[in-house]
């Protein structure tokens, strides 16, 4: 197993302690949870929705590729970004995410907790369970699939700015599960569990007009490997840097 | 809370810029003498070497087995002799030269991974085995002796500290295949320290293992072909300069002025390009790839040209001009008289015919496509496969389809999987 | 001490100030009480930015090697144009581009003297914030202070005089960041300051520009 921690590593241990140190100060704070009286609706931050309550959203996200793979062509490449949240109880809730170009798609389902530290200041625990797959046959040019599964546990920090403004911060550990591809009746298969890579999240969630709340946010992902650039076959053992720039609206 | 706050964000975006920040760089940790010859590395000493070695020391860092294998480049007439050993161990490989400081068989030189950016020194020194016991080689192996190399390999620029041992074992599978190296020898993201479709590269290939390689040509403003593989001037390929926009906007002088590669090189021409393959290197297959629109006549006299001289000079030298696209395909029929121009079609059989193209090169990505593969060889082409770099599918590629050769940006592993094939 | 001029320039700023306070000061009052919750629209508006000032290239410059007499200029006079879409809640989100230059050098390569001129061309998708917006009238720094965003395409345009020229261009991905002030003088206008970033990813290209902008808020409904 290759573990590469380096500079990421050592935020994702940052992320833990500042969890550790604002439950802490929570705990100083010993006060009994009430509610906010502005219930403000929000995908990442770390608030879990009332018991049997849905949340939804749909919208993009967009994904700058790095030279080393995709040389000369720098895109931000686009995919269709839905999520879906549903709440357990006072604290727990379950996730869903999809995220899709047609011919690849992701599609993650995870656990969360969560609780406020303070009046304004939130934090939540989760794990994702990560399955992608893609497919490409083209003529004289693809015959091939590639599927794969990760885990990514995440620790977010949320404070709610004003009634209106969330800012939510998350740190996560992508770690590499399984791997396999075909190319023809030729498969690979790697099944090394390894920290892949981290990535860390800064959201805004806040209304946008009328009664539509949004979330506009940028993902910093530092990785080995990136599913959404599979049928590129990069054979770097090195972490790029991946920015993400997401927007969506919550239904 | 506050502080604390202020202290979260500003560690947290430190962090981050960090992260974003990090330069990969793999800096060769030796420097070659580039001395000719070959020491007391004679030809027969270098041919009995060259085989498959069993790794007892530094299995962890290359592998149970490795590939060794002497190239040598040409400065007129005087020849200079390099050991490559090609470890199927994340595209590992070594680079050695003689040691002319000491009295001995020894080579000296760096190893390097390319998959990653690590690398390192070695030193290695020629002994045989005899009744289990080490001792130097003097030229000539009795029956039941064994050829070892024995030394050391280190980290960077650190000292060699770490045993390394390698017992012969095998000779190198005989069977023809083409290693062909892509944009003349490996690409620039790779970290290696001359730059993709450079003179320099060329004169590399070899010793990362290729028997051949591709390069892309491109026309400048004023009609000089040269070797370029993006349709801009990019920061991936040449140092900032501040001069954007398509190659081909650009004078052969206004590129040979102001433009230099990522490590420094110029951009070649082609008929650089070919003279360093013709009077500097061994290498037996050179693809042009055809990456302009437009008429291909000048491409074809440089290549004629140069096939002429091979033939002249009795080199076992290829030259072919590939044909990627249906335009290029166009480009090709529309020459005058195709008399002396091979070519190499990446298009699909029926067009590979038409064009009576004599290679056929397929992408990997289609698969080991064996029934095409086999009806294009029984109608006496070679097929190629480009560009596979992932490891286990070279791996599968070698061992289990029929292409005569691979593209690819690993040569080095590429050389390993075809070496210790049995 | 100030002197005659210092103090009725001082003056004169003030009074822009309240003016454009007290003009505000009925529309803010309808947007202080704007808050998710109400099943309330409140007016939308577009408004138009147009801005020119002065810029900076902070960025690694390389010049060509083998060169003498490099004379290297980093600073240039940048415009841009944005037009914003202002709903009823803090978001904003529009649409900016311009005319900024990058850079530009001299050199003499091999006794002739060779130019280069680099500037730039964005076309961003710009989301921009108040720093304040539920608390507060104009009057407030905090709701007259924003933050904006933005990221698009930018076209790169490089001129050459070297033995010939050559006028090429090209596009890449890129990132905006700005900080603003804005300063109220009328119903419809506003003046604003604002420091801004930007970042070419494909030619490692950033720029800072400072710039005083006219802010129309041309359209509402």
């Amino acid at each position: 197993m290759t573990l590469h921690l380096r500079s990421g590593g050592s935020a994702l241990l940052l992320g833990w302690l500042v969890f550790c140190g604002s439950v802490a100060l929570a705990q100083r704070a010993a006060r009994p949870y009430e509610p906010p009286a502005d219930y403000q609706p929000g995908i990442y931050f770390p608030q879990a929705p009332r018991p049997g309550e849905w949340r939804k959203s749909i919208g993009l996200i967009f994904t700058s590729t790095p030279p080393e793979i995709t040389e000369e062509i720098r895109l931000l490449v686009p995919a269709i970004d839905v999520n879906l949240q549903h709440g357990l109880s006072k604290n727990w809730y379950l996730s869903t995410r999809l995220q899709t170009q047609l011919v690849q798609s992701n599609l993650a389902l995870g656990v969360r907790y969560a609780t406020p530290v303070t009046d304004k200041l939130y934090a939540g625990l989760g794990i994702d369970g990560v399955g992608w797959f893609g497919a490409l046959a083209i003529k004289d040019v693809f015959n091939s699939q590639a599927g794969g599964l990760e885990a990514i546990p995440h620790a977010t920090l949320g404070y709610r700015l004003t009634r209106d403004l969330q800012l939510t911060f998350r740190t996560e550990a992508i770690m590499d599960l399984y791997y396999r591809s075909t190319v023809g009746p030729l498969a690979v298969e790697y099944d090394q569990r390894r920290l892949n890579g981290v990535a860390f999240t800064f959201a805004l969630e806040q209304p946008f007009y009328k009664q539509q709340h949004v979330t506009l946010g940028l993902r910093a992902a530092y990785s080995n490997f990136n599913w959404q650039f599979w049928s590129l076959y990069d054979t770097f053992e090195r972490d790029f840097f991946y920015p993400q720039l997401f927007f969506g609206f919550i239904l | 809370m506050k502080p604390f706050y202020y202290l979260l964000v500003g560690g947290l975006s430190w962090l981050l810029l960090q992260a974003c920040r990090e330069q990969y760089e793999a800096p060769i940790p030796y420097e070659f003498s580039g001395q000719t010859g070959s020491g007391r590395f004679t030809a027969p000493v270098r041919q009995t070497m060259e085989g498959v070695y069993t790794v007892t020391d530094g299995v962890g860092e290359f592998g149970a087995q490795v590939a060794l294998k002497w190239t040598y480049v040409l400065n007129g007439a005087d020849t200079t002799h390099y050991l490559s050993i090609f470890s199927g161990n994340e595209a590992g490989f070594f680079n050695l030269e003689n040691d002319r400081s000491v009295d001995s068989l020894v080579v000296r030189g760096y190893w390097r991974k390319l998959v990653n950016t690590d690398t390192g020194l070695a030193r290695l020194a020629l002994r045989t085995r005899r009744n289990g016991q080490l001792q130097r080689f003097t030229g000539t192996l009795a029956v039941g002796d064994t050829l070892v190399l024995e030394g050391l390999y280190g980290t960077g620029t650190a000292s060699p500290d770490q045993p390394l041992t390698l017992t012969y074992n095998r000779p190198l599978n005989p069977r023809p295949f083409a290693i062909l190296a892509h944009r003349s020898g490996g690409r620039t993201s790779d970290l290696l320290s001359v730059s993709e479709n450079s003179l320099n590269m060329i004169r590399l290939a070899s010793r990362l293992g290729a028997t051949g390689i591709e390069i892309d040509i491109k026309f400048t403003k004023d009609g000089v072909p040269i070797l370029y593989h993006d349709n801009l001037l990019n920061l991936r390929l040449i140092q900032k300069n501040g001069l954007e926009g398509p190659v081909e906007e650009y004078t052969y002088q206004q590129l040979n002025t102001l433009v230099r590669l990522v490590n420094g090189e110029k951009i070649p021409t082609l008929e650089e390009a070919l003279e360093t393959v013709l009077t500097s290197t061994t290498l037996n297959f050179v693809w042009l790839d055809t990456k302009y629109d437009g008429p291909m006549d000048k491409v074809q006299a440089i290549q004629q040209r140069f096939r002429q001289r091979a033939i002249a000079s009795r080199r076992d030298l290829r030259i072919v001009i590939g044909l990627p696209t249906t335009q290029a395909a166009d480009a090709y029929r529309a020459l005058a008289n195709k008399e002396n121009t091979p070519v190499l079609s990446e298009l699909d059989t029926a067009i590979t015919r038409s064009l009576d193209a004599r290679i056929w090169a397929p992408r990997w990505t289609l698969g080991p496509q064996l029934e095409q593969v086999r009806a294009m060889q029984a109608e006496g082409r070679t097929v190629f496969v480009w560009t596979l770099d992932e490891p286990k599918f070279i791996e599968q590629f070698i061992q289990e389809s029929n292409f005569d050769g691979i593209l690819s940006n690993y040569s080095p592993l590429v050389a390993y999987y075809h070496y210790v094939d049995q | 001490m100030w002197t005659n001029k210092q103090m009725r320039l001082r003056l004169f700023l003030l009074l822009l100030t309240a003016a454009g306070a007290s003009r505000t000061t009925h529309a803010q009052a309808t947007s202080t009480t704007t808050d998710s919750v109400t099943n309330r629209r409140d007016p939308y508006a577009l408004v138009l930015t147009v801005g020119g000032g002065l810029s900076y290239y902070p960025a690694f410059i390389g010049v060509p090697p083998d060169v003498d007499q490099v004379a290297i200029n980093r600073s240039g006079i940048p415009a841009t144009v944005r037009l914003m879409w202002h709903p009823d809640h803090r978001l904003r989100i529009g649409l900016e581009s311009g005319l900024v230059p990058l850079y530009n050098y001299r050199v003499t390569a091999a006794g002739e003297q060779a130019r280069v001129a680099v500037s730039t061309i964005p076309v961003l998708v710009v989301f921009s914030m108040p720093l304040a917006w539920l608390s507060g009238t104009e009057r407030s720094l905090a709701r007259r202070l924003s933050v904006s965003g933005g990221t698009g395409t930018y076209i790169i345009r490089s001129d050459l005089s070297y033995r010939g020229d050559v006028n090429a261009s090209r596009l890449s991905i890129g990132w905006m960041a700005a900080g603003a002030y804005t300063q109220p003088i009328g119903r419809r206008f506003r003046i604003a300051t604002e420091l801004k970033w930007y970042s070419i990813t494909a030619t490692s290209d950033a720029v800072f520009t400072l710039q005083l902008q006219a802010v129309w808020r041309a359209f509402t409904w």
